[in-house]
């Protein structure tokens, strides 16, 4: 009842400081002001968060946060839906990747993208991971090609488990395997920034394991933004950790601090389990 | 007393018999402290009363009105003078109908012959017996019946199952109606094409090309030879029906695309039933708009080509020869009222294919054209097949279009400019002739039908397992 209480007072509340550290030097990706509307219903409010080069910072926050909605803006997936509306400065490299200008097929090709649900298309297990490359004609010949599926399934540890079984359909994989096809389908296309939206929370334990050495190894090369419900995961695989509260980013800081010593009151009671 | 009479008091009887069986499901709950301490609702021990009443009533109606007239006649036979037992099935049903006519008054017993008089009294009593002897034993079937179900009234039987079961039955008999139609059609068809094929071989009617099913009716007379060649009438039916195809498979798909991913849900709802309009319009309204407007038209741009031709010396194009009845019209119009069927259903299948596909695609850098192209549509491929061969049998089985725009004349041509005819067609044109029914024309008509049976069935075949396999797509 006092919680209640509370997180109303938040929201009425317009303006708010995030606490930790959300400015980078550097960064990959600049997000200031940025401000997210369904229709009338505002999602996100006014967030101001840098990502950093090479570096995985994962979101969590309780359900309905705009932790998603935040992710798909990153890449512009929310140009898909009609009434979404989204105002303030999302840089890439310094880009406003909202200018008109801007290219938004060829954005979504460096800021590839990997669902929650496994999503292969109903096509061979080949095919799924040359999807990207035939659409941006990166590789020039039917070598390069095989080359280009051949390292990005072993980049995914796929390779050894379906190096005999390209031409079959990818919908015959298991679900780990399968998510681990979408990531290659991703990195296939070769993008600097990959997003992840919950991409375990589909899988078993050994499946979700595999995934995460897989994210942990991917970061040497990609900046990686994953958005988790687990916040083992987000202590396991992430350098960054942004907690977000009703579509209000309150606090980022170094993942082992959050989970430590958050400074701010809302984060401690999430990770603490008193909300969620 | 007649036919509805008797069925207002079976109904009347049941109505009585669901009160009844309500009112002592009532008084039996009382004692033994209300309804649930019965097995049942009293709606249900009613239900069963009523039901038991009802149904046995019908059925003794049923079975009587079928078997009344067979009966009473064999009966009348066996009282016919020894001679009229000598005659042919034929001509003894036309003595009995003579017998009938007179029984009922037509025509006197003079004009028939004085022997027969037995006969005609033997009809009218047992007729006379029958009428009586009808709503006396329905009437007694229902007390009975009314009554075997109240006593079945007890705390401890469960009526709602009783009641199940019957509606199960009920539900049984109304599905095998449709069942049992589909075969008697079937078999029909196939018995009388097998008398067909006594008159006609089975090989000159599959391979031969001359269509032409004039049987002589005197020796002498010209040009009636009669030969079944089907092949001229495959020719034109598959000609018109690629034709058609090839305007709404385009056109019916690129709507449903538009449909499905381009257009506003507001647009959508607009557009998709007006479209679905199309496949209501009457085809024979299709079919003088194919006769009058389009063929005409088709002939007056084929006649300028021709002269244009010839004024320009290109001789292919000066030899043009357009009949003003052509597969082409037909194919054309057929084309559009078949469009419907393709974008509506490959709508369906598009709009089913998941979003996450889409955002997979859109998320790797691609359009929203090159995800159509290699995301959903390769998915709702096999639906969308599924939907071509839907419109295709409808285009092999369309009539009235092309007997109206395509003309009768059954030449074995793929020019899509001259008059051709199709299968349906001439089983319409083989059935209104004066012919009698037993001449190898008239069941040319049948041999045809089951020839279209079969052509469509294995369309329709082939179409439900591509959509059973589009099931197994993407789950």
């Amino acid at each position: 009842m006092n919680l209640a209480q509370h997180t109303t007072a938040e929201i009425v509340n317009e303006t708010y400081q995030t606490s930790g550290h959300p400015l980078l030097e550097d960064p990959k990706m600049r997000i200031r002001n940025t401000n997210v509307f369904y229709g009338a219903k505002q999602a996100i409010f006014d967030v101001n968060l840098d990502i950093g080069k090479n570096q995985v910072i994962s979101m969590i926050g309780p359900s309905g946060c705009g932790k998603s909605t935040f992710l798909r803006c990153l890449n512009r997936m929310n140009d898909t839906i009609d009434i979404c509306r989204i105002e303030g400065q999302l840089l890439l490299e310094e880009q406003d990747i909202y200018d008109k200008k801007i290219d938004v097929v060829e954005l979504r090709a460096r800021v590839g993208m990997v669902f929650q649900k496994p999503n292969p298309f109903p096509k061979s297990i080949y095919e799924n991971v040359a999807y990207g490359a035939r659409i941006h004609g990166l590789t020039d010949n039917k070598v390069q090609l095989d080359e280009l599926v051949e390292t990005s399934l072993i980049r995914c540890g796929l390779w050894k488990e379906v190096k005999d079984r390209l031409g079959e359909p990818a919908t015959g994989l298991s679900g780990g395997q399968q998510q681990r096809l979408c990531i290659a389908r991703a990195i296939a296309v070769n993008p600097e920034v990959i997003l992840m939206d919950e991409p375990c929370s589909a899988l078993d334990p050994i499946a979700t394991a595999t995934v995460e050495e897989l994210i942990h190894e991917l970061s040497e090369n990609f900046t990686i933004c994953i958005v988790t419900h687990s916040m083992q995961q987000a202590a396991r695989v992430s350098q960054r950790t942004a907690y977000f509260h009703l579509g209000k980013l309150i606090e980022v800081n170094d993942t082992s601090q959050v989970f430590t010593n958050p400074e701010h009151q809302l984060t401690e009671e999430y990770i603490t389990g008193r909300i969620g | 007393m007649n036919l509805s009479t008797l069925l207002l008091i079976i109904i009347l009887g049941s109505a009585v018999a669901y009160f009844a069986g309500y009112t002592r499901s009532q008084q039996i709950a009382k004692p033994i402290g209300g309804v649930r301490n019965l097995a049942t609702l009293p709606t249900y021990y009613a239900s069963m009363v009523s039901l038991w009443a009802l149904i046995p009533a019908l059925l003794v109606v049923f079975f009587w009105s079928v078997l009344d007239g067979s009966i009473i006649s064999s009966l009348v036979k066996s009282s016919l003078p020894s001679e009229a037992k000598q005659l042919s099935d034929e001509n003894l049903s036309l003595l009995m109908s003579q017998v009938g006519n007179v029984a009922s008054g037509i025509g006197s017993i003079e004009s028939l012959g004085s022997e027969y008089a037995p006969a005609v009294d033997r009809l009218n009593s047992l007729t006379a017996i029958s009428n009586e002897a009808m709503p006396l034993l329905t009437i007694c079937i229902l007390v009975i019946g009314a009554l075997w179900g109240f006593r079945a009234i007890k705390a401890s039987n469960n009526a709602r199952y009783t009641v199940e079961k019957i509606f199960n039955m009920m539900l049984l008999v109304c599905s095998s109606i449709a069942i049992f139609t589909t075969f008697g059609i079937v078999f029909s068809v196939l018995f009388e094409s097998i008398h067909f094929f006594q008159k006609v071989p089975f090989f000159d009617f599959l391979l031969g090309t001359h269509w032409s099913p004039q049987i002589a009716i005197r020796a002498d007379q010209a040009a009636a030879s009669g030969s079944f060649g089907v092949l001229p009438l495959i020719v034109g039916t598959l000609l018109i029906s690629f034709i058609a195809l090839l305007i709404a498979v385009p056109v019916g798909l690129m709507s449903a695309i538009y449909l499905s991913e381009y257009a506003s849900a507001r647009l959508r709802g607009i557009v998709k039933p007006t479209l679905e309009i199309l496949a209501g319009v009457p085809t024979v309204v299709y079919g003088f708009f194919a006769a009058l407007t389009v063929a005409p038209a088709i002939r007056q741009y084929g006649d300028r080509l021709r002269d244009w031709g010839a004024d320009n010396g290109i001789e292919f194009l000066a030899n043009l020869a357009v009949s003003s009845e052509s597969a082409l019209a037909a194919g054309i119009v057929m084309g559009v009222m078949i469009i419907p069927f393709v974008s509506s259903l490959s709508d369906d299948v598009i709009n089913a294919v998941p979003q996450s596909l889409r955002d997979g695609s859109y998320g790797l850098g691609a359009t929203q054209s090159e995800t159509i192209k290699k995301v959903v549509f390769p998915a709702a491929l096999p639906g969308v097949v599924g939907g071509v061969l839907l419109a295709a049998s409808r285009a092999i089985g369309e009539t009235m279009i092309v007997v109206m725009a395509a003309g009768l004349a059954a030449k074995m041509t793929i020019n899509p400019l001259e008059a051709v005819t199709t299968v349906t067609v001439q089983i319409v044109t083989l059935l209104i002739g004066d012919q009698e029914f037993d001449s190898a024309k008239t069941l040319a008509a049948f041999a045809l039908g089951l020839f279209l049976f079969v052509i469509t069935l294995v369309l329709n075949i082939v179409a439900l397992k591509v959509v059973k396999k589009y099931r197994e797509q993407y789950e």
